[in-house]
């Protein structure tokens, strides 16, 4: 799973050099080139004149010394697209001309994935197909490069500074879509799987859509997700687990990361940070770019929970409590723990769905090639507890977002 | 014409239904939603307390409702659709409260709906989908319940409708059970034609709907005519405010910000022959006393204003 950069709010395309060097200073390897903010929906709907190619041109040119000096891969492009306030209806030839020069341009660069929304301002309901069909296909026959794919992509309507669901927010619209424009594809010789899908979390949080749903009905299809937060109101993409309100989180992270963990998603996690690096001063971005960084590091490894337990003959757990009895539930069945322990004598001896809960001091004799994962909120006391010890093999297992947590905590009954 | 119907909270006094329901037929309304879930409310339960009105013999409970079935037939005005209290199962609550919602609360309010003449009750899916994992787990649970009660509903020829509604991470709305047009088109139209009757159908809830950002015209008419009765009412899209429609705006064009047009083209659509009720009690509470009678007039008003344009040329 590649973890990828959103060009928007670091890199001025006039002046790339130093959003690309940040980038590259941050870890990131891929960068995903925002070309919707290069030309925004808001310049778009204004658009009187015939697009300067040359521009276009001359700031890729730009790009392109930027990228080969700072050493990262622009393996995304987000195609421009028109702002969901829009209310005139004839942009669209202008819009998909415009995508197809910025495709030109870009797989030049090196990019092989085209992020582009359908085409929904001023397209009756009942020809929403024909005309994107159409679209998708003059963008299909625009690529050059065997590799290279379109992706569709969420988004919402704007009704009067109310988002709705746009065209496949609705995730069995958007697997017919794909599957069909694949389909077409094929027959007419422009490749196999050229299209797939992008999931924008941002744009399913603002309608409240659950995402686990969307991975699931999806699938093989989603080989791209932006990873970006919101406070489900505002269209903006903040870094993730920044926007709060008095009671948590105002992203659905749970269900994001419970749906990719099911259909196994190894596609490429694209972090926006746009609307937080825009409104950070300049001096401290590198560090809120190194903050996205771990932040995507962390999804990639709730994604794939289990590779930590697959790679034991054994295993065992620290901690009884919640977190434990949510790994036993969830797991317990796949990766049956020997033992777990917790520093509370009281509970030694006593039985969790028949794992035996011991002290500590048993971790010290354990068969070889046994991983002891800790269970409890309490990760890094714990795991300095268990150095000083000298257990081996101490793994961090964090059980936030495990299927059978949340049972666990109504009253620890099932729900029957 | 389409008929216009309104809650029957905090318009009709149960213990004197008369003069409620003579305002209500004087203001065009020929309809109401009886708010049975006055009875037992969602507070209360989410609290984990029951109270003992349900307590009561089916025969108290009818002598208790009759004024009012008899003000309704006095009057003109059919209950045409009702609301069973909910939630109808608490997950952090006993064993015990939850099988006396299913068992006792559930069963008696079916009794009352057919003892009242209505045609259709409205009833909340489990809201379980965080606790079990997965939306499909969570049906499964609603569908235990709605497989309850199918054969007492096609035994009086009662369609219990599912309703989109919404939960909440934090403070965050996201979809809840039933938000989702295809799946519960494909659930309802598996359950009736297993009982071979319209056991279940679906209540939109406009205010609901638009917390959520959903497409009002693609999800009306993906149900189609599955769609038996409707909670009209609107907010801010942050807060379920049940307000009247056409209140909220967002931007200094001051148009609306729930999508009204797709409400009607999408009833329009499906030609939508029930009626058009508004879910708006709360709307009664928040203007002065002086003005209760003038809101429900305007309530009424925009009632017969969508009735025009849903079925005008």
């Amino acid at each position: 799973m590649n973890i990828v950069c959103a060009t928007g709010g670091i890199v001025k395309i006039e002046f790339p050099n130093q959003g690309l060097m940040d980038i590259a200073g941050s870890g990131f390897e891929y960068a995903m080139l925002d070309m919707s903010k290069y030309i925004s929906g808001a310049t778009l709907r204004q658009w009187e004149k015939k697009l300067d190619k040359e521009l276009i041109k001359k700031d890729i040119a730009n790009l392109k010394s930027g990228i080969v000096v700072r050493g990262v891969h622009p393996r995304y492009a987000m195609l421009p697209f028109l702002a969901g306030d829009t209310k005139r209806t004839d942009l669209n030839g202008m819009l998909t001309d415009l995508c197809v020069d910025c495709i030109r341009e870009t797989e030049s660069l090196g990019v092989t994935r085209f992020i582009a929304q359908p085409l929904s301002i001023g397209v009756p309901m009942d020809c929403e197909w024909d005309i994107n069909l159409e679209y998708f296909f003059q963008l299909a026959r625009a690529l050059t490069n065997a590799e290279s794919k379109i992706l569709l992509i969420n988004h919402c309507n704007n009704v009067e500074g109310h988002y709705i669901r746009g065209l496949c927010s609705d995730a069995s619209e958007a697997a017919n879509w794909v599957d069909h424009l694949n389909e077409l594809a094929k027959k007419q010789g422009l490749g196999e799987e050229r299209f797939g899908f992008c999931m924008d979390i941002g744009a399913y949080n603002l309608c409240g859509i659950n995402m686990q749903d969307v991975a699931n009905t999806l699938r093989g299809r989603v080989l791209a997700a932006i990873v970006r937060a919101n406070d489900g109101h505002q269209d903006i993409a903040a870094i993730p687990f920044t926007c709060v309100n008095e009671n948590g989180i105002a992203t659905d992270w749970m269900g994001f990361i419970r749906g990719m963990r099911e259909i196994e998603f190894n596609g490429d996690l694209i972090m926006d940070m746009t609307n937080t690096l825009r409104s950070t001063p300049s001096l401290i971005r590198p560090s809120v770019l190194a903050m996205g960084k771990t932040i995507a590091e962390y999804f990639r490894s709730q994604i794939q929970i289990e590779e930590p337990l697959k790679k034991y003959k054994h295993i065992v757990l620290f901690g009884s409590g919640d977190l434990g009895r949510g790994f036993i539930r969830s797991f317990g069945e796949k990766y049956r723990p020997l033992f777990t322990c917790d520093n509370n004598s009281a509970r030694w001896g006593t039985f969790i769905d028949g794992i035996e809960v011991k002290s500590p001091e048993c971790l010290l004799d354990l068969p070889e090639d046994t991983g002891v994962f800790i269970c409890n909120m309490y990760h890094r006391e714990i795991e300095e507890q268990l150095k000083n010890m000298g257990v081996l093999n101490v793994e961090s297992f964090d059980c936030e977002f495990l299927p059978a947590y949340n049972q666990n905590r109504v009253g620890r009954q099932e729900v029957n | 014409m389409l008929r216009v119907g309104v809650q029957t909270k905090n318009a009709i006094d149960y213990t004197n239904p008369l003069p409620g329901f003579q305002y209500l037929k004087e203001n065009g309304f020929s309809c109401v939603d009886f708010s049975l879930n006055s009875f037992l409310t969602n507070k209360q339960l989410y609290q984990k307390e029951l109270n003992t009105f349900f307590n009561q013999s089916e025969e108290q409970l009818f002598e208790y409702f009759r004024p009012m079935k008899e003000a309704a037939a006095k009057t003109g005005i059919e209950i045409f659709q009702m609301h069973m209290p909910y939630p109808n199962y608490v997950p952090m609550a006993s064993e015990e409260l939850n099988s006396y919602l299913r068992d006792v609360m559930s069963v008696k309010s079916m009794k009352l709906c057919h003892y009242l003449g209505c045609k259709y009750i409205v009833s909340h899916g489990f809201k379980l989908a965080y606790f079990l994992g997965s939306e499909e787990a969570e049906w499964a649970k609603t569908q235990e319940f709605v497989e309850f009660l199918a054969p007492l509903a096609k035994e009086y020829g009662i369609t219990i409708c599912i309703e989109n509604i919404y939960t909440s991470i934090g403070k965050h709305i996201v979809e809840g059970p039933c938000c989702n047009a295809h799946k519960a088109a494909e659930r309802i139209d598996r359950i009736n034609e297993k009982y071979g009757a319209e056991v279940l159908g679906f209540c939109f809830d406009t205010g609901h709907a638009n917390l959520v950002g959903i497409d009002f015209e693609r999800f009306i008419t993906t149900l189609g005519q599955r769609l038996k009765v409707l909670h009209i009412h609107d907010n801010d899209g942050m807060v379920d405010l049940h307000q009247v429609p056409f209140t909220f705006t967002k931007t200094r064009e001051n148009r609306p910000s729930t999508d009204w047009d797709g409400f009607i083209n999408g009833l329009k659509k499906i030609d939508y022959h029930g009626v058009l009720n508004f879910e708006t009690a709360p709307v009664l509470e928040s203007f002065p006393a002086e003005l209760k009678e003038e809101a429900l007039r305007m309530i009424g008003t925009i009632g017969r204003y969508f009735g025009e344009k849903i079925e005008g040329e």
